[in-house]
């Protein structure tokens, strides 16, 4: 491992990946190199369907890469294997991740949802639940922390979310989308807590986004066009 | 400790935060429950059958019969004595086995004779727990039936036992008693003290005896031979025995004292007197030798628990039966009672018999019961296998219940298990909230289904009532009035029977078993997601 790759909270070099397209394969990413430096944000903008997902993935190690290499806080994984247990163990503490779609889960309230990362990541106790409630009242959720995620709004749950991701102090959060569900005016505030909760935490962020302003708000503007990666 | 996470999702998805139980949940732990109540139930009651039933052969044939191959034993006095000094025998009674023709005002019957020795045969055959009450059907006003239950010492040469089905057939009964009050006779129109028979003589004549008091301690009595009044007794005073064919009345007195000119009327309904015919008659009719019929008292009419045992049966004694057979002297076996700790143990049991049959040489054979009773007890035990086979499926419809339901939760929950890998959730670990899930409600089901169990078993007296009143009626239909027998049946709960306990505890885990093992298929799906695809579902 190289000192470079110990600077990077998350580094790629070289991921390509093709699917499976009738006899032929189509080229989703090709030599996508990205590096991920603690508290600094990339935004990555592209078409529906141009793989912005898929890198997000190959990124979460959630799916394998036909080639290339990746590190995680300087810890070299091979992209082209699936992931094993000591990934999913790895990823629990290292990477935080938000979705468009929020995923509480319905069965917890907001305070068991966020806790439910500390679980995963084996880190329960105390501490994780003053944590936990620090940041619900750091994403302005203060005092809904009983309440069942159907209660809440759109804007609350990706609040809700976002705290969650954090919980386990991760060097990179990958957000996909987190105002897509969202009106204007949630989104610019919910775009807002991410980028400055990050800068915080000192996390890392990838953001994937439509939205040009708040790719613009990021340290680094990124678009991905026919599966590379270019600077916007 | 630290619950894992996979053990902590699983137990929320059961149980919601806010909801407390989710009808899933609800659903499937009662599906299970039930299939695990009705197991343990139907096996425990089957066991509770068994159990009776192997009661009652015992009672009715002791632990084991010990026969000469060949024949009847002449030397039986001697046989006795090496079967009483086998060290594991505890009591042995002699038999006498036959059948005789009975008339009784032109009713007959031919029941099944048993010639036992009244001391020696309780010890072995509890005759005197079989006795029950035999009174004629007498239509009487303000008169009550005050007929005392009759004891084996009334078994006489010349007195036998009836079994109910024998004296309805031959109309016959024993002695009988009716008492009846007169509340014109005193001033205080007769104390409320009781007045009860303690022994009806078989030997007692048809009569009216009276008992009029003297004052509130003493009374005399009359019988029915003459008009006089007897000497004066003693309410306090203790009368044992006044003669044979005497009533032995006791009195005791009541918040109201008697006064004088009480009078009870008490009114004695003599023994049924019937024919005795036997097969050694007929072999001296033969030879022109008629015999006049032998003539006996019915004293008393018995009920035997064992429905495999003689409906029309007889019980006199040794000598009445060597008499009637003509076969003085002789016996055609022995009921044989084992200690304790070997009649519990049916190897134990065996290998006493095999010891007790070399004791008494190659012409004897000691069967136990089990072996003598060994269809019906195979017949029971193929029974209880069939049961449980019929009603494990009940268990497993649960378990494909647990199963389509967990399946549907994971197609539901696809993206957030997608959400779980992506948080750091493993394969097993996913797999492991859903196969966790099958086992607390399998866990759970069969903790209800123990409860449940124990409720059916604890009520089991009310239910069968309630079942056998609706299936048969107040009276009792056609074939279901001996289920009545059922009431006091015996089934044993789990900390008082190693049985018991063993059958709780093997539905339970049945039950855990395949609930768990319903969880797999879903777990098995949910592990083998592929996360960017279920991220993505739709």
């Amino acid at each position: 491992m190289s000192d470079d790759n110990k600077r990077f909270a998350l580094e790629a070099k070289g991921l390509a990946k093709t699917f499976p397209y009738g006899e032929e394969r189509l080229k989703v990413l090709v030599d996508a190199d990205m590096r991920v430096v603690a508290g600094r944000s990339i935004s990555i903008r592209g078409e529906s369907g141009c793989g912005k997902t898929t890198l997000l993935n190959l990124l979460a190690r959630l799916d394998f890469a036909d080639t290339g290499e990746l590190y995680w806080n300087g810890e070299s994984y091979d992209p082209k294997l699936p992931p094993g247990p000591r990934d999913a163990a790895r990823r629990a503490c290292l990477i935080g991740v938000v979705y468009q779609a929020y995923y509480l889960i319905p069965e917890m309230n907001v305070l068991e949802n966020v806790l439910l990362a500390a679980r995963l990541a084996g880190s329960m106790g105390k501490d994780a639940k003053q944590r936990a409630r620090e940041l619900l009242n750091r994403v302005g959720v203060t005092n809904r922390e009983r309440q069942l995620p159907q209660k809440l709004s759109g804007g609350e749950r990706q609040r809700v979310a976002i705290a969650r991701a954090l919980l386990n102090r991760p060097k990179v959060i990958l957000a996909d989308e987190p105002t897509g569900n969202l009106d204007e005016r949630s989104a610019g505030d919910v775009m807002e807590l991410l980028l400055e909760a990050c800068r915080e935490e000192d996390a890392g962020l990838v953001l994937v986004t439509h939205n040009p302003s708040f790719a613009k708000a990021t340290d680094e503007a990124l678009n991905l066009v026919k599966g590379e990666l270019s600077p916007a | 400790m630290k619950l894992p996470w996979a053990f902590y999702l699983s137990w929320k998805q059961l149980f919601p935060t806010g909801r407390g139980v989710s009808f899933f949940s609800i659903l499937s732990v009662f599906g299970v429950a039930l299939g695990v109540n009705v197991m343990i139930v139907v096996v425990a009651f089957m066991n509770g059958f068994q159990d009776k039933f192997r009661t009652d052969i015992i009672d009715s044939q002791g632990h084991a019969r010990a026969e000469m191959a060949y024949g009847s034993s002449g030397d039986w006095k001697d046989d006795m004595k090496k079967l009483e000094s086998q060290p594991k025998v505890q009591a042995v009674a002699p038999y006498l086995n036959g059948h005789l023709l009975l008339e009784h005002f032109g009713n007959r019957s031919i029941p099944f004779a048993m010639g036992v020795d009244p001391v020696r045969g309780d010890t072995v055959i509890p005759v005197s727990e079989f006795l029950a009450e035999g009174s004629p059907k007498i239509l009487a006003v303000e008169a009550s039936r005050i007929t005392p239950l009759p004891v084996v010492d009334d078994l006489q040469d010349d007195v036998v036992f009836l079994s109910r089905q024998a004296a309805d057939k031959l109309g016959a009964h024993p002695a009988a008693a009716l008492l009846t009050t007169d509340h014109n006779s005193s001033s205080n129109r007769v104390g409320n003290g009781i007045m009860v028979l303690r022994k009806l003589d078989p030997f007692v004549e048809s009569g009216t005896w009276k008992v009029r008091f003297e004052d509130d301690g003493s009374y005399r009595v009359t019988d029915p031979y003459d008009e006089e009044w007897e000497d004066l007794f003693f309410v306090s005073e203790k009368i044992e025995n006044l003669g044979e064919g005497i009533p032995l009345f006791e009195i005791t007195p009541g918040s109201t004292p008697f006064a004088k000119g009480d009078l009870f009327t008490i009114e004695i309904f003599g023994a049924s007197v019937i024919d005795v015919y036997s097969p050694s008659m007929l072999e001296k009719a033969k030879d022109d030798e008629l015999l006049p019929p032998r003539q006996v008292r019915v004293g008393g009419i018995f009920e035997v628990p064992w429905q495999g045992f003689h409906l029309d049966a007889l019980f006199g004694t040794l000598r009445f039966m060597q008499e009637m057979n003509g076969q003085s002297g002789v016996v055609h076996g022995f009921n044989l009672k084992f200690v304790p700790e070997v009649a519990s143990d049916t190897q134990a049991l065996a290998d006493a018999c095999m010891n007790t049959r070399s004791s008494l040489g190659e012409n004897w054979s000691v069967v136990p019961w089990f072996v003598e009773n060994a269809w019906f007890f195979d017949l029971l035990k193929f029974e209880e296998y069939l049961m449980v086979l019929i009603m494990v499926p009940i268990g497993l419809v649960a378990a494909f219940a647990i199963a389509i339901a967990l399946m549907t939760s994971v197609l539901r929950k696809t993206r957030e298990i997608g959400l779980l890998v992506a948080m750091g959730g493993s394969r097993l670990s996913i797999g492991t909230v859903f196969t966790m899930q099958g086992f607390v409600i399998g866990l759970l089901g069969a903790v209800l289904g123990w409860g449940m169990a124990l409720l059916f078993i604890c009520y089991r007296d009310s239910l069968m009532s309630f079942i056998v009143r609706n299936i048969a009626g107040e009276e009792g239909g056609a074939g279901v009035a001996q289920f009545y027998d059922f009431y006091s049946l015996r089934v044993p709960y789990p900390w008082d029977s190693a049985d018991s306990l063993q059958n709780f505890l093997t539905f339970g885990a049945f039950a855990v078993g395949v609930s768990t093992l319903a969880g797999f298929l879903p777990a098995w799906k949910a592990a083998r997601l592929n996360p960017s695809e279920a991220l993505r579902s739709e």
